[in-house]
């Protein structure tokens, strides 16, 4: 749980990001401002294409260099927007982990998962070979990986989805960093692994008391580990507030409109699924006023001219979202 | 015909098609591939015309004006590019000398892409023991440096311009033969060959009309690379001595006598070998481009 | 493992056999090699007496037996022109032309591998699109081509280096520049399209989010999992390597297979160049078994498949 009294560890406010294309510039994401806290799991939830990863990535500096971003991103309090590549990298190296959703892609198939994970420990410590492999090994049990001393001398092809991902997920925190990205780190897996894969998230996060972004446009598994959740819709941030109150009393159509869609257990077989009329934009084609105004049902005259502002508090657990006509208002 | 297959054909055809437009981004005629093919149209042009154009008869010898530097005259006569050793003039030598790397370049290179395409459709069409003999052999003879054998075949059975182009096809049809195969087996699993075998097609028409048109394209990719190979092999083996006979001037030929002269009439050896650059580079970048526009996987054979 | 011996042995046999048999009938058809060693003012008893002596004068059949069993103990009867037994004198020429084809390629490599990631790295700059440019010249450019301009230009009018021969330490800087340009263009246009396709994969993205410099992603990672692909056109290459080597010999007198197979041409010397013919098909072989080895240790995941 937050602590209250600390600076959270990342602060964005007024995040926008630029794309150069060939055919001209993208305006990907729009304003968004949202900060994590020490001990804290912030959730990003939005369907693919509304610009979860993009919005978070800025963060650690892994934006393809077409990218233009401007705002303000202060980490532990320090303004990181504009540092020069060298620093950014630092930082990664020591304070920020990143889980990637594909594990199989994320490892290097010419080298054992032992050799990958020594090498972090090699380069950022200067750690000798053999330590370095004594680490690697203790880090795989870390991450619940059975028999480790074998496992580390084999390849990322000999592991199964969910080994490999727990070996990325070593990898991320093997220099504990303050900051855990984890961007769709259960999208590509077994459902049965799913479960297993978020427990041990869950753990190292109560462990080593980091702060977690958590990239995904799964319901359940936001519900699951979330202490505050930022819904997101075409680049923007359009709800945001502590979990329990997002899900259970949503304010933003898109957000009621979300979880209105999940199917629900128990409900009988001869009910309709719940849709959203029309299909998410591409950040290319974003409307004009609301983002989400075309498809919405509760939409006004205003929505299609005038972007809703958001009203965020900076930590803590008020909610907030952007909508001109909010259920309830008058 | 099927509508079906119609469709299927005219949209192969206008496949192709639409891959060789250029791009209307850019003067279509100012980009490096078709300079350079207009560039090579012109030197050929001018090397099969030489007999009417070119001065100097390129065989005559006139020992007094033997290593004559460039731009030299000597009474009438316009010596542009030097005299040889034998008083022959360089520049008539060079421009006669291309006929040989031209024709051999894209005589060599048509015959093994016919051959080697040929073979290779067998091989994809009846999969089988055609697949496998045909297969093995291209894998033995790309694994071999071809040339020594050629060395040695030409050596001893003599030379002479039937036998270089039967060596050079010999040792070059397999690239296309490979080629062929891939992209026929390719074609053999798509939508529209499966509906074509359905409704009974088979045989020749089946491949001349299906799978033939999906290759023509990535060979003639393959074939602009092969000339510049096969005008390379050429030169290589007239610098040998294993060339068309003597008395016919080829670059590679004028440069292995000039070799000797290097020291004091560098003229002899550097135009030709300026030549044989040139023009191999020309076709290389005119094949690179094709390549872009029609299959720029070829680029990594 | 035993796969792909089994495979290459049979390669090299089928090629020996293949080649062989092809010159031994072309030998034969193209003339009487008893003539060509006689002269032309030879008697007829002369002739007859080396026909003999060759055993040219006993049936085809006869005669290709022989010539199967003798390959077999790697006997190709005397050069004409040395008077010595062919194989051996094949291979005393052999060292040399390892040793060139040995640094021509150490050198391709050495260059084409920085060349080939810089055009990579720096795709969009001038000075990218340059290297690109001039790797299509080094590709147009045949080897003995270059090594002329190299002797003009380093021996003829520099006087730094000699074009002739191996007597020198540095007689070995322009045939391998030479033989080597060819490849190292080559490589530095490939390096460069496999560097791109691979700069889109995962684990050079968990090699930044590690926070591990380019340097060591790109000279560790990307490298190694390049060589996979490389490797296997290096195998392609090896066959037309040789040839080029042979020209290259040619050009600057080497004293390598090469220069005695070409002047074996000249002299119609029929068993030297048999038995020169033998010799690089049989190395061209062992080297592909050696790039097959290599595979088998650089890409992890075949081996898992082989065992």
């Amino acid at each position: 749980m937050p602590q209250n009294n600390q600076t959270p560890i990342v602060e964005v406010s007024n995040l926008d990001v630029f794309f150069n294309t060939t055919q001209g510039q993208l305006h990907a994401i729009r304003s968004t401002s949202w900060s994590v806290s020490q001990g804290e799991t912030l959730v990003i939830l939005g369907e693919s294409g509304a610009g979860k990863s993009v919005s978070v990535h800025a963060v650690s500096g892994l934006l393809p260099s077409t990218a233009k971003i401007s705002g303000s991103i202060k980490f532990d309090g320090e303004q990181i927007l504009g540092s020069d590549e060298e620093s950014l990298r630092k930082l990664r190296a020591e304070k920020i982990g990143v889980i990637f959703q594909d594990p199989l892609a994320a490892l290097d198939p010419c080298f054992k998962v032992g050799a990958q994970i020594a090498e972090i420990f090699t380069v950022h410590r200067g750690m000798s070979k053999k330590d370095a492999w004594d680490e690697a090994i203790k880090l795989l049990d870390s991450v619940q990986i059975p028999d480790p001393e074998r496992r580390v001398n084999q390849f990322s092809h000999q592991l199964s989805g969910g080994q490999r991902q727990r070996v990325v997920i070593a990898m991320a925190i093997a220099l504990s960093p303050t900051l855990l990205i984890a961007d769709e780190p259960t999208t590509a897996l077994d459902a049965s692994v799913q479960v297993a894969v978020l427990e041990l998230i869950k753990k190292l996060r109560n462990e080593r008391k980091m702060a977690i972004v958590l990239i995904t446009h799964n319901i359940g598994v936001a519900a699951s580990i979330a202490d505050r959740i930022a819904v997101m819709y075409g680049g923007r941030i359009v709800e945001i507030g502590d979990a329990k109150e997002v899900l259970q009393s949503p304010r933003h159509p898109y957000t009621q409109a979300l979880l209105a869609s999940m199917p629900k257990i128990g409900s009988s077989a001869t009910e309709r699924l719940v849709t959203i009329t029309g299909t998410p934009p591409s950040l290319a084609t974003i409307p004009g006023g609301c983002s989400f105004h075309t498809r919405c049902s509760r939409v006004i005259a205003k929505c299609s001219e005038v972007v809703p502002e958001i009203e965020l508090n900076r930590s803590g657990s008020l909610h907030s979202f952007a909508c001109h006509n909010p259920e309830g208002a008058n | 015909m099927q509508p079906k297959l119609a469709i299927g054909n005219l949209f192969l055809g206008s496949k192709i098609a639409s891959k060789i437009t250029p791009n209307s981004k850019k003067s279509a005629f100012l980009q490096a591939g078709p300079i350079c093919l207009f560039l090579l149209a012109l030197a050929a042009i001018l090397s099969f015309t030489a007999n009417l154009w070119v001065a100097q008869d390129p065989g005559y010898q006139d020992l007094i004006s033997r290593l004559k530097p460039p731009f030299t005259k000597v009474g009438e006569l316009n010596y542009y590019f030097g005299t040889d050793q034998l008083g022959r003039d360089v520049f008539s030598r060079l421009i006669h000398g291309g006929k040989i790397s031209f024709a051999v370049g894209l005589i060599t290179a048509t015959l093994a892409m016919i051959i080697g395409g040929a073979l290779g459709l067998i091989a994809a069409y009846f999969r089988g023991w055609q697949e496998a003999v045909i297969l093995r052999v291209v894998d033995i003879q790309t694994a071999f440096p071809f040339l020594i054998v050629a060395i040695a075949i030409v050596s001893i059975v003599g030379s002479g311009l039937t036998t270089i182009i039967t060596t050079l096809v010999i040792w070059l049809w397999t690239p296309f033969a490979r080629l062929a195969h891939a992209k026929a087996l390719i074609v053999k699993e798509s939508e529209f060959y499966k509906a074509a075998i359905s409704s009974g097609r088979s045989g020749f028409g089946l491949v001349s009309q299906h799978i033939v048109p999906n290759v023509v394209g990535s060979m003639m990719v393959v074939w602009t690379f092969i000339v510049a190979q096969t005008i390379i092999a050429e030169s290589s083996m007239s610098y040998l001595g294993l060339g068309v006979p003597l008395s016919t001037p080829t670059w590679g030929s004028m440069l292995s006598e000039g070799r000797n002269y290097l020291e004091n009439a560098w003229w002899i050896a550097v135009f030709p070998a300026f030549a044989i650059m040139l023009t191999v580079f020309c076709v290389n970048v005119f094949g690179d481009w094709l390549s872009d526009r029609i299959d720029p996987q070829t680029k990594k054979i | 493992m035993i796969r792909i011996l089994g495979s290459r042995l049979l390669q090299l046999i089928l090629v020996v056999i293949g080649i062989g048999t092809l010159l031994f009938f072309l030998v034969r058809v193209s003339g009487d090699p008893a003539l060509a060693i006689a002269g032309s003012d030879a008697t007829a008893e002369n002739i007859a007496s080396i026909r003999q002596s060759l055993g040219l004068d006993r049936s085809i059949l006869e005669q290709y037996l022989t010539f199967l069993q003798n390959l077999c103990t790697l006997n190709f009867g005397e050069s004409y022109t040395y008077l010595l037994p062919a194989m051996p004198l094949i291979l005393a020429a052999l060292p040399n032309t390892l040793y060139l084809s040995f640094v021509a390629f150490l050198l391709a490599i050495a260059i084409a591998v920085p060349a080939g990631i810089y055009a990579a790295v720096k795709r969009n700059s001038f000075s990218g699109k340059a290297v690109m440019s001039f790797s299509m010249l080094g590709q147009s450019i045949p080897p003995f081509v270059i090594g002329i301009f190299l002797i003009l230009v380093f021996s003829v009018w520099l006087r730094w280096l000699p074009s002739f021969g191996n007597e020198a330490g540095l007689s070995i800087i322009m045939p391998s520049v030479a033989l080597s340009a060819v490849l190292m263009a080559r490589y530095t246009r490939l390096i460069r399209a496999y560097f791109l396709e691979e700069l889109n994969r995962g684990y050079v993205r968990t090699g930044k989010s590690l926070g591990f410099t380019n340097a060591r992603i790109w000279f560790k990672h990307i490298l190694r999992n390049i060589s996979v692909p490389m490797l296997s056109l290096i195998g392609i290459d090896l066959g037309k390597f040789v040839g080029g080597a042979v020209i290259v010999e040619a050009v600057f007198a080497w004293p390598g297979i090469g220069s005695l197979m070409i002047n074996a041409v000249k002299a119609r010397d029929y068993p030297l160049l048999e038995a020169g013919v033998f010799a690089i098909a049989v190395m061209v072989v062992l080297l592909n078994l050696i790039v097959d080895l290599l595979y088998l240790y650089i890409d992890p995941r075949i081996r898992a498949k082989v065992n």
